[in-house]
């Protein structure tokens, strides 16, 4: 009986840290924005937006579809299930008109990139963030 | 012995001193590219004298087509895509050409420069249009863009060499907006200058294309042409009107394009439903051809209906039935026939 009702504590524990697991924007460190609207981060992961402010590339990078993350990214600030995302992109690979940011495999790829490229971000897991990069919010808010 | 040490310190100097060439980082290179595989039977010939149909069956591997990025700088990219279409081989057999190469620069965010060959921006599919997995068919609606082999003339110039002004704009809600005009050397006659080195004419071609989403999923867009043909310098122009609805599983597609050169008018038009259902997607489309508004009954039709089936991800298998309908008239499809299509088609 106990036995039973600590592994059902532990499946309820496990399910509600994923549904409320959060996920926070980041940039190189050099970058002096500390806020980005998700309209703009939307044209950016869409390839509408490639220049900062300043001029320089912007250099987005994205999770691989198994991810959680890449589905809320795309759920959430996309605004499309990832067939159409996919769909999306082979067009417009096949027009000339761009290709897809950059993938990294997990958490510690997407840091790794965005702390080494000067105009890039991301978005990992808020526990994920290291030092190594610089958290911005989104629409004034601090995850999504 | 002066020559020798000359030499020797010419050597030495070429050693010692490299000149730093700039090249492109292989990081940020990019290659993609697709290829394909078809099998067509037809039942009939489609013309008396001349088929069109294939009654005999045949394979074809049409498209192993390569697209390259080249990042030079933050703001200037060369890109190129290649086609070698019907495996092509020195002895003239298939094809091989350039689909499109040019450099491209950003001006901003929401405006670029292009200059060099580009598929002419026209309609939802001129720019796709060798690009089978990014459509449900095996063919692209040939009403309107392959109207040549239809008993008509090309509606427009599948090629453009110039400079091409493009971008777009996003409002902070859903409205969006793409839009591409031109300038370019237009089109030469058949067998004559090659239009991407040399204009036949002194006139320059002029067009654009703008599509505008109202509302998540839906565009509507206008496509326009202009210029004079070849070394006679027939005035040609053509207009096409698009409209399109996608969201996720439905896909709806419709356009209509005239097409005046010289004194000869041409119309088309095409709708086209698909609805995916997991990775199977069912479509049907049907559209017409009428290559000379003077002329009775010369009118061209198709109605294919056919399933995409992903085996994986950007891995798709096709199959589809045409019903072709031509007129007695027409001077390509005079007659009606039938005919099966399939494919597989992988996208890298």
């Amino acid at each position: 009986m106990l036995r039973t009702l600590t592994i059902s504590l532990l499946f309820v524990i496990f399910f509600t840290y994923n549904a409320l697991a959060a996920d926070v924007i980041i940039v190189n460190k050099n970058n002096p924005i500390v806020n980005i609207s998700s309209s703009n981060l939307k044209k950016i992961y869409n390839g509408n937006a490639k220049l900062w402010d300043d001029g320089k590339k912007v250099a987005p990078v994205d999770l691989i579809d198994s991810q959680p993350s890449a589905v809320k990214f795309a759920k959430t600030i996309l605004g499309v299930d990832m067939e159409t995302k996919r769909r999306f992109w082979i067009e417009k690979i096949f027009a000339g008109a761009g290709t897809p940011p950059h993938q990294e495999k997990d958490d510690k790829g997407v840091i790794s990139y965005v702390a080494s490229e000067p105009g890039a971000i991301g978005y990992v897991d808020k526990n994920s963030v290291t030092s190594a990069v610089k958290s911005v919010t989104i629409d004034g808010k601090g995850e999504f | 012995m002066k020559r020798l040490f000359a030499s020797l310190f010419l050597v030495g100097f070429m050693v010692l001193m490299p000149v730093k060439a700039r090249a492109v980082s292989m990081d940020n290179f990019k290659l993609h590219g697709f290829f394909d595989l078809e099998y067509e039977k037809a039942d009939g010939p489609g013309h008396p004298t001349a088929a069109v149909g294939d009654k005999k069956g045949s394979f074809d591997q049409y498209h192993f087509n390569l697209l390259m990025e080249f990042p030079v700088s933050d703001k200037l990219t060369v890109k190129g895509h290649i086609e070698y279409e019907h495996g092509p081989q020195l002895t003239g057999k298939g094809e091989m050409k350039i689909e499109w190469s040019y450099l491209e620069y950003l001006l901003s965010n929401t405006m670029k420069l292009r200059g060099g060959i580009v598929l002419t921006p026209f309609g939802i599919y001129n720019e796709i249009h060798d690009a089978t997995p990014t459509y449900v068919s095996t063919r692209v609606p040939w009403g309107i863009y392959k109207a040549d082999k239809l008993g008509g003339f090309a509606m427009f110039p599948k090629f453009s060499t110039g400079i091409n002004l493009l971008g777009n704009y996003e409002s902070e809600g859903d409205l969006s907006l793409n839009y591409v005009v031109y300038v370019a050397n237009g089109e030469n006659a058949p067998d004559t200058k090659n239009e991407a080195e040399k204009d036949a004419n002194d006139n320059k071609a002029i067009g654009g294309k703008v599509m505008v989403s109202p509302m998540s999923g839906l565009t509507v867009g206008a496509s326009y042409f202009t210029g004079k043909k070849g070394t006679t310098e027939l005035d040609h122009s053509a207009w096409a009107g698009t409209v399109s609805y996608r969201m996720s599983p439905l896909s709806l597609r419709a356009e209509y394009a005239s097409s005046e050169l010289d004194d000869v008018t041409e119309t088309g038009w095409y709708g086209e439903i698909a609805y995916r259902i997991n990775v199977i997607t069912p479509f049907v489309r049907y559209g017409t051809l009428d290559p000379d508004d003077d002329t009775d009954n010369d009118e061209w039709t198709e109605l294919v209906y056919g399933i995409n089936y992903e085996i994986e991800p950007n891995f798709i298998f096709k199959i589809e039935n045409r019903q072709f309908g031509g007129e007695a008239n027409n001077s390509k499809v005079s007659e009606d026939y039938n005919e099966i299509g399939a494919s597989v088609t992988v996208a890298f």
